[in-house]
């Protein structure tokens, strides 16, 4: 594969600190924090936000992410199309009530400023298109000077409070007139160089930018405001209107958004950012709507209600959109506790925060079995129950309260249940072979394979019984195992082999094969997206190995190398958990695997130097 | 393997998806709870955790269509006056 030097013809910086003024798309590694780091472009993505206390649509927005204001709309059950007068306020946590308006309406959107300083004008109150105008203070609405020409369907307005500008709509048809406010009154200004309604807006009253809207037809164009003319901006992507975007005090002409609307056919959920000269796309939204609420920034949006297209009409829900820096976190090994009694051979079961190990040969090469049990708590391990007899190279499968063992030597069909304190005998497997692999839960097992000779035979157990599976297509020992009875993994094992088999819960099928084949090794997590670690080459190997369901790719080694070790092998692929096992001498060392991951933080925790 | 998980989940706002679920899977909402998912791990994990119901592609666009249909009737309902170009009839949806 190629490397980021083939590819870009750069290396990747080796930074003890992030640098203090990132570009967009620049990659770098920071020594401290051991992440590899990018300044984002198209990492922003949304997520759910508290869901409004009334759906509606036909309404409008302002504000911040996380201090949005969402006025009027349309809700059912006002008569005749009356729109409402309540209004909601959102911290980016939940929505509470604000201060009713004194004039209920929808189709309003001549709507600027901030949660605790806003004004609001225009809109259609069901028989009739409104002039009115009111400003709120966080608290209540107070009627104010009205429009001069009374108009509906605008959702144009941008600016403050104390500044505004309410842009086109509909009086019987689109108009082109555009009014400022002044903070006393709305006077008519330089019209728009064409008629539209419903568009998108954002900006301030000298540098302001409306986007898209209905002439109709749908538009792609953009005029830009500099306080005195109207000039022509970027054309979006597509032709839409009814639009959720960037009102309020953090949206500006150059750095706009565009969420959702209307194609003509059906509400949309896809999103577009200006930077002052063309729209990008960046994430869709999770749900298409129109005619909602939008506040915001291009790096930091909420859009609220609004309607989906289908029943429900309106909507309740807030999506909130979140721009960054990107951080990759590597797939890592940990340490974790170290065991009591250093073992090999031995046997476990459960997840990484509550395992068991058990059993095992303490000293090698001389014989030295033990029964001693311990058990796992995330940090450390401490002394359970011991096993009624001394045992090593068999299996464990299960969790820490409800976990089994099978296919020690010498005593390979006896079963034995763990309750998280007692041991009690379980059910005689058929087949008497000791180092199976072994998967699934106490009362839905699976065990495969074994020596002496080594075997492709396969075991189900319902908690009591075992009964015959399908047989392995290769015959081995000591091999990887992970899944459960109805979808089980087999890799690896002796014969030396990185032969993977995929049960389906009848019969076992080839799939892709480890990279470095191995025996002794430990698996964990699901058909779909397992885990192989450690193992002999012969020799001792410490590669880690993830399965996606179809192929093995290799990921970050851990520390010690080992084999014949066990684990938590009901882990997850991405939280799973190593201890034990031979290094030249048996090793009471325990790992704890972290898969990699992304996270995207906001730009302005970006830390710098 | 199918591109797609169905099923239904009532979105319970605030951390019902987060912008890490939307890197990690396909997620869109429809009519009717339904969520069409991206088919991989996460996805299937996230259903589960959001205590969904999962559906076949058929139940799903059952839902949706029934949401759509009852969309339409209120619709075709509404005064004559309230049938806007800025208010159009609720359209069929075909899931992914």
């Amino acid at each position: 594969m190629a490397g980021y030097n083939e590819l870009r013809g750069l290396r990747v910086k080796y930074l003890s600190a992030d640098p203090a003024n990132p570009e967009d798309g620049q990659v770098w590694y920071n020594s401290t924090t051991g992440n590899l780091r990018a300044q984002g472009i198209g990492v922003g993505a949304w997520s759910s936000g508290a869901n409004m206390g009334t759906a509606r649509y036909n309404m409008t927005g302002t504000g911040t992410q996380t201090a949005a204001l969402g006025a009027g709309g349309y809700l059912p059950g006002l008569s005749p199309f009356a729109g409402a007068k309540n209004t909601e306020e959102y911290d980016g946590s939940s929505w509470t009530n604000g201060g009713n308006m004194n004039q209920g309406k929808h189709e309003a959107g001549c709507f600027a400023g901030s949660q605790t300083s806003a004004i609001i004008a225009s809109g259609y109150a069901g028989t009739s298109n409104l002039s009115s105008s009111e400003s709120y203070n966080g608290s209540s609405w107070t009627n104010t000077p009205s429009l001069n020409v009374a108009r509906r369907a605008t959702y144009q307005g941008m600016g403050s409070k104390a500044a505004a500008v309410c842009i086109g709509g509909t009086v019987s048809t689109a108009v082109s007139n555009v009014e400022e406010w002044n903070d006393s009154s709305w006077t008519s200004v330089t019209a728009l160089p064409a008629v539209r309604r419903a568009g998108g807006s954002s900006g301030t009253q000298t540098a302001g930018i409306i986007f898209g809207g209905d002439i109709p037809p749908k538009t792609t164009t953009s005029f830009e405001y500099d306080g005195t003319a109207w000039t022509a901006g970027g054309a979006l992507p597509t032709a839409l209107s009814g639009m959720q975007g960037t009102n309020g005090p953090q949206g500006t002409q150059t750095a706009a958004g565009s969420f959702g609307g209307s194609n003509g056919t059906s509400p949309v959920a896809s999103s577009f950012n200006y930077n002052g000269t063309s729209w990008s796309v960046i994430q869709s939204m999770t749900e298409a709507r129109q005619v909602g609420g939008g506040a915001g920034s291009t790096t930091a949006a909420v859009v609220f209600g609004g309607a989906p297209g289908g029943s429900p009409a309106r909507s309740n829900s807030t999506e909130e959109y979140n721009f960054g820096t990107t951080t990759y976190n590597p797939a890592t090994w940990a340490s974790g506790g170290n065991l009591s009694t250093a073992r090999l051979q031995l046997m476990g079961f459960g997840i990484q925060t509550s395992s068991v190990a058990a059993g095992g040969n303490a000293s090698p090469p001389d014989p030295n079995v033990v029964n001693s049990v311990e058990e796992y708590n995330g940090a450390s391990w401490t002394s359970g129950t011991a096993l009624p007899s001394a045992r090593q190279t068999g299996n464990g499968f299960g969790i820490q309260t409800a976990g089994a063992l099978v296919g020690a030597i010498t005593i390979a069909t006896t079963t034995e249940e763990y309750d998280g304190s007692t041991w009690t005998a379980g059910g005689t497997a058929n087949d008497n072979f000791y180092k199976p692999g072994a998967t699934g839960t106490q009362t839905a097992g699976l065990k495969f394979g074994g020596a002496t000779p080594v075997t492709t035979q396969t075991e189900e157990y319902d908690g009591s019984t075992w009964t015959e599976g399908g047989l392995l297509n290769t015959a081995r020992e000591q091999m990887g195992s992970a899944g459960t009875q109805t979808a089980g993994l087999a890799f690896g094992g002796s014969p030396y082999t990185g032969a993977t088999e995929e049960y389906n819960g009848t019969a076992w099928t080839s799939s892709g094969s480890l990279n470095t084949s191995r025996a002794g090794l430990i698996g964990s997590g699901l058909q779909t997206a397992a885990l192989a670690a450690a193992g002999g080459l012969p020799g001792v190997s410490s590669a880690t190995e993830l399965y996606d369901g179809t192929a093995w790719s290799t990921s970050t080694s851990m520390a010690t190398a080992r084999r014949l070790l066990a684990s938590g092998n009901t882990s997850p692929s991405d939280a799973s958990i190593v201890f034990g096992g031979l290094t030249t001498v048996s090793s009471n060392a325990t790992e704890e695997f972290t898969g990699s991951s992304v996270s995207n933080n906001p730009a302005s925790n970006l830390t710098v130097s | 393997m199918a591109l797609f998980i169905y099923g239904t989940a009532t979105n319970t706002g605030k951390g019902f998806f987060t912008a890490e679920d939307r890197r990690n899977f396909h997620l869109r909402g429809f009519p009717g709870d339904v969520w069409v998912i991206g088919n991989n791990e996460k996805g299937a994990y996230w259903l589960a955790e959001k205590n969904g119901v999962e559906k076949t592609k058929a139940e799903a666009q059952a839902i949706v269509d029934a949401k759509v249909a009852e969309a339409q009737a209120a619709w075709d309902a509404l005064p004559e006056e309230q049938k806007t170009d800025m208010n159009p009839r609720p359209t069929q949806i075909t899931l992914p």
